[in-house]
């Protein structure tokens, strides 16, 4: 981070917590960004959204301006100026200046990239000539169709009450190429800004300086006590006082004024009389929306630095859906990292859990009233009964031998008590135990959903590249989303972004058709790729459709013939089912021409490696004519999983319960031998069947070999049971020696402290403490060798 | 489950070396009959072998993975890693946990005998009989009174990239000096 000219006045540790902010809103900025001009671009003259994208790139300039991101300030600053001129009308949104908008915001991306990484910052150059440009025809344009004033008003109303906007103020345009309508700045609101300094601070009047400075960046400075000029002269500095028209928020305004040795700030409008056009268009507002406004301002004036944010998204939530809630969700943003901490811990809590009600379990029998208590008491009413018959016929020498014997039984009698006060207890303990486990389950519901966000934001990411591949590839497409409330665990969110982008660019790449075909086979001309989002149970299903032509089996056959796949006769042998999961091998690739978005043959079978890593599935639909469709199934969350856990000779082992197609057990007459390999018929179907020997090598070790004789041999079973493990469209029959039935697991990585073992999910650790290693189902398929589809060949080879 | 060495042995031990409380400490364990030493704030800590799950595709000396406190770490038997004769875990055997880099790692030894100080000039660099292989993860000889240590150098030598090179390179370790 220390690449970057900081303002001096920031200690760096807070210049990283101010850089961090900055990221996260940025992100979230240019995403709203990019919405705003993909439906700008269906209308461009559409005045809400013109002030939203000026807004987002003032809001940019001024968080980047803070933070002296040089470049990103000017680049902004040039769009800013140009997009002022659209929102006054000055000028018409076209493509050309569309493209030259995305074109900045892919650089800001990048530069938040960079400043993430810590690296320093590219050079703008190009860029900004290109905006410049754009300026430079703007001033060659035509004449505003209205004058400035009006169009201002009749635009306003829609954002104000949102947004509080900020234009660019003469002041900062001195290196601009043309000054913009002077006017607007009559227009802002005005703020009255209090800056209180400590007393004795050195410098105090360069600090004003540059605070005053600072503030004039937002807007104009209208009026400023005691007088810039006279700073130097003035002998105690303590409290400065600043009037500024401006659009920018209080927390902009706040943020500005903040710096060090400033001891307080604050900002309060100005309510001004004389300032007709502003006046009607708060007048314009309705009364609940101006108080939230309010509210926000107060809330910024206790948190500027944390609300920020959060207003912000607020705001640009509220400002897409055009309809504003009237009560603001208060949220805090979180490093996903802490959450994982909190995850693991939460995790940890769940197991330790399940390890105390398994012990309490344990020890309940003993416990149990028909149990031991009775017994000892059915004992020591036999043994007062022999007592009270020898005592009818003692002899005088007996007698205190017996009474010896009636005190012992009286003190098992007490013991007795005290065991049966402890099983009251034991009782209180176990209710102790279910109470944990309500609350240790409604901490870990608690704490998934902290880690659940929507999916929207990411589908809507992908207007924008359906956007970029239509007009390179000249296709028309419409990008339909549905679901987009549904939720998914952000690390989720995350690594599903590249897949999906690379399945929705293949859609448009291989699934439709050409326009031409397209209305040969009367459909409509704009193709349509649904992207869509479910929840069902467990787990969240992602579609990408699309309504082209459907995957061209002959075509696949072909290819994978000629690429050294498989051979012609193995090709001919496939199902239709078959053929298509042969887009999932490694090396293949339809395209007939290698092009820019697809076609390089790594595409589809890192798709499935990404998904399968998150312990999901990846399967696809094909219909002839009428299109594709990608299934993605994924698990609620990255860390808790359902699992089927059985017992084999090297320890117990788990397997996702989604993964598990059914358990069966599978008699030495079902188990047949086809071209060398044991098979198992499951109604018909044959399956592969193995043991995990097949699959794994253990080493052999000296130490291990006794445990290994002294354990049940699973070849020796004549009825084994049989886990029949299903995931990317093949199933495999995995001998096992004892199935121990499903249980949630907290599933850890291997790699973290140890490598990745392939066909291994991960680990678990079990409620006796014990660690259980998670297979993975697809890779152990895989690792068995062929699956259905070489399966399927060879049955038909020996028929 | 923190299995630390009662102080005395600490003490003793700080006698034997003239009492030189500013040297640094380390910790001495055996296997088979040679005696090693790791600097102590490369350890973690020192547990008493709970259960090991066995993991597949691995080489022999990893025993196989192990739960420390919810944390799944590698289990290296140091026993096998130096091709030495393998050894049921009795009421002796202690597993150390180490951090390498971002990982935490356990290896079993024999036995963890005591914490000691030794001087910097107690160590010498290892003798020219070592191949240059050895030298990478030995970084000295240690004459505590009568008993030799073989300083070793727990980064490189549990660093997984390293582990099957020191395997092969393994009767430097326990062959060395004797």
């Amino acid at each position: 981070m220390s690449d970057h000219n900081f303002p001096g006045d920031l200690p760096a540790d807070e210049m990283g917590d101010y850089l961090r902010l900055y990221l996260d809103e940025t992100d979230e900025q240019l995403d709203g960004l990019v919405e705003t001009f993909l439906q700008l671009e269906h209308d461009p003259a559409d005045a809400q959204g013109l002030n939203e994208a000026f807004r987002l790139i003032h809001s940019i300039k001024g968080s980047s301006a803070l933070l002296g991101l040089d470049r990103i300030t000017s680049l902004t600053h040039h769009l800013e100026t140009h997009f002022e001129r659209l929102r006054s009308g000055h000028r018409q949104l076209d493509t050309a200046t569309i493209n030259v908008v995305l074109r900045c915001i892919d650089f800001l991306r990048e530069c938040n990239q960079l400043l993430r990484a810590g690296e320093p910052l590219h050079s703008a150059g190009e860029l900004l000539d290109q905006v410049k440009a754009l300026e430079h025809e703007a001033d060659r344009g035509s004449t505003p169709r209205q004058p400035p004033a009006t169009q201002r008003s009749a635009t306003e109303p829609a954002a104000a009450p949102a947004a509080p906007e900020t234009a660019s103020g003469a002041e900062t345009a001195g290196d601009d190429n043309g000054p913009p309508p002077a006017t607007a700045d009559d227009n802002r609101p005005h703020w009255r800004v209090g800056v209180e300094l400590r007393s004795g601070l050195p410098m105090a009047e360069m600090k004003a300086e540059l605070i005053v400075t600072r503030l004039a960046s937002l807007g104009a400075i209208i009026d400023c006590q005691p007088p810039r000029e006279t700073f130097a002269e003035t002998s105690r500095l303590e409290m400065l006082e600043v009037i500024l028209a401006t659009m920018a928020t209080a927390a902009d305004i706040e943020g500005a004024a903040l710096a060090d040795g400033v001891t307080a700030v604050f900002a309060e409008p100005v309510p001004s009389g004389s300032r007709a056009v502003t006046m009607e268009t708060v007048a314009a507002v309705p009364a609940s929306n101006s108080d939230d406004v309010e509210a926000e301002e107060h809330a910024e004036l206790l948190h500027p630095t944390v609300q920020t944010g959060t207003t912000e998204a607020a705001q640009m939530r509220g400002d897409s859906t055009a309809a504003r809630g009237p009560a603001l969700v208060e949220t805090v943003r979180v490093d996903v990292d802490r959450l994982d901490v909190l995850l693991n811990l939460t995790g940890e809590l769940v197991v330790n859990r399940a390890r105390l009600s398994q012990l309490a379990n344990d020890v309940a029998p003993a416990f149990q009233k028909s149990g031991l208590g009775t017994n000892i008491t059915m004992l020591i009413e036999q043994t007062r009964d022999l007592i009270n018959q020898l005592a009818t016929g003692q002899s005088k020498t007996t007698s205190l031998e017996l009474q010896e014997l009636t005190d012992l039984v009286n003190l098992v009698d007490n013991q007795l008590d005290g065991w049966d006060r402890n099983r009251q207890t034991f009782t209180e303990l176990s209710a102790a135990i279910d109470q944990l486990t309500r609350v240790s389950n409604s901490l870990q519901r608690g704490v998934l959903n902290t880690r659940m966000v929507p999916v929207g934001p990411l589908f809507n990411r992908f207007k924008r590249s359906i956007r970029d591949i239509t007009q390179e590839l000249d296709k028309r497409v419409h990008l339909e989303i549905a679901g987009e409330k549904t939720e998914l665990d952000k690390r989720m969110i995350d690594e599903i972004g590249d897949p999906l982008n690379h399945l929705i660019r293949n859609c448009v790449d291989h699934g439709i058709e050409p326009a031409e075909i397209r209305i040969r086979h009367g459909k409509p001309e704009v193709a349509t790729v649904t992207l869509s989002a479910s929840h069902r149970g467990n787990n969240v299903f992602i579609t990408v459709a699309d309504d082209g032509g459907g995957i061209d089996t002959q075509r696949v056959k072909q290819i994978a013939v000629s690429r050294g796949l498989l051979t012609a006769e193995a090709a001919e042998g496939l199902t239709e089912h078959d053929v298509v999961e042969l887009i999932f091998q490694p090396g293949f690739s339809t395209a007939a021409k290698v092009s820019d978005i697809s076609g390089r043959g790594v595409g589809m079978d890192i798709v499935r490696t990404k998904i399968a890593r998150l312990n999901g599935t990846i399967e696809v639909a094909s219909t002839p004519g009428q299109g594709t469709t990608f299934t993605i199934r994924l698990p609620l969350t990255l860390t808790i999983t359902r699992c089927m856990l059985f017992r084999l000779r090297y320890g117990v082992l788990a397997v996702p319960i989604e993964n598990v197609r059914e358990i069966v057990s599978v008699a030495g007459h079902q188990s047949l031998m086809a071209n060398g390999r044991e098979m198992c018929d499951i109604r018909g179907e044959f399956l592969p069947l193995v043991s995990i020997d097949d699959l794994f090598d253990y080493s052999s070790l000296d130490v291990h070999a006794t445990a290994l004789a002294a354990g049940p041999s699973s070849q020796a079973n004549t009825e084994a049971h049989v886990v029949i493990l299903h995931g990317n469209n093949r199933s495999l029959g995995l001998r096992v020696d004892a199935l121990l039935g499903g249980q949630d697991l907290v599933v850890k990585s291997l790699d973290e402290n140890f490598s990745h073992i392939r066909g291994l999910g991960g680990a678990s650790i079990l409620g006796d403490g014990s660690v259980c290693l998670l297979l993975d189902a697809a890779t152990c398929i895989e690792l068995a060798g062929g699956g259905q589809a070489g399966i399927a060949t060879e049955i038909a080879t020996e028929a | 489950m923190t299995d630390s060495p009662p102080p005395s042995a600490a003490e003793k031990s700080t006698n034997q070396n003239g009492g030189n409380a500013a040297a640094p400490q380390f910790v001495g364990f055996r296997l088979a009959s040679q005696n090693y030493i790791f600097r102590i704030e490369r350890i973690q800590e020192i547990v008493i072998p709970t259960t090991t799950a066995r993991v597949p595709e691995v080489p022999p000396y990893v025993d196989g993975v192990s739960n420390l406190r919810g944390t799944i770490i590698p289990i290296i038997n140091l026993r096998a890693l130096f091709n030495l004769d393998r050894k049921t875990n009795d009421a002796e055997t202690r597993t150390i946990v180490v951090n390498v880099g971002a990982r935490t790692i356990g290896c079993t030894v024999d036995a963890v005998s005591r914490v000691m100080r030794v001087a910097p000039e107690q160590i010498q660099p290892a003798p020219d009989s070592i191949s240059t292989t050895g030298r990478r993860f030995i970084e000295g000889f240690a004459r505590v009174g009568e008993e030799l240590f073989i300083l070793l150098d727990v980064d490189q030598l549990l660093d997984p990239a390293n582990l099957d090179e020191v395997h092969r390179a393994s009767n430097q370790f326990t062959t060395a000096g004797i």
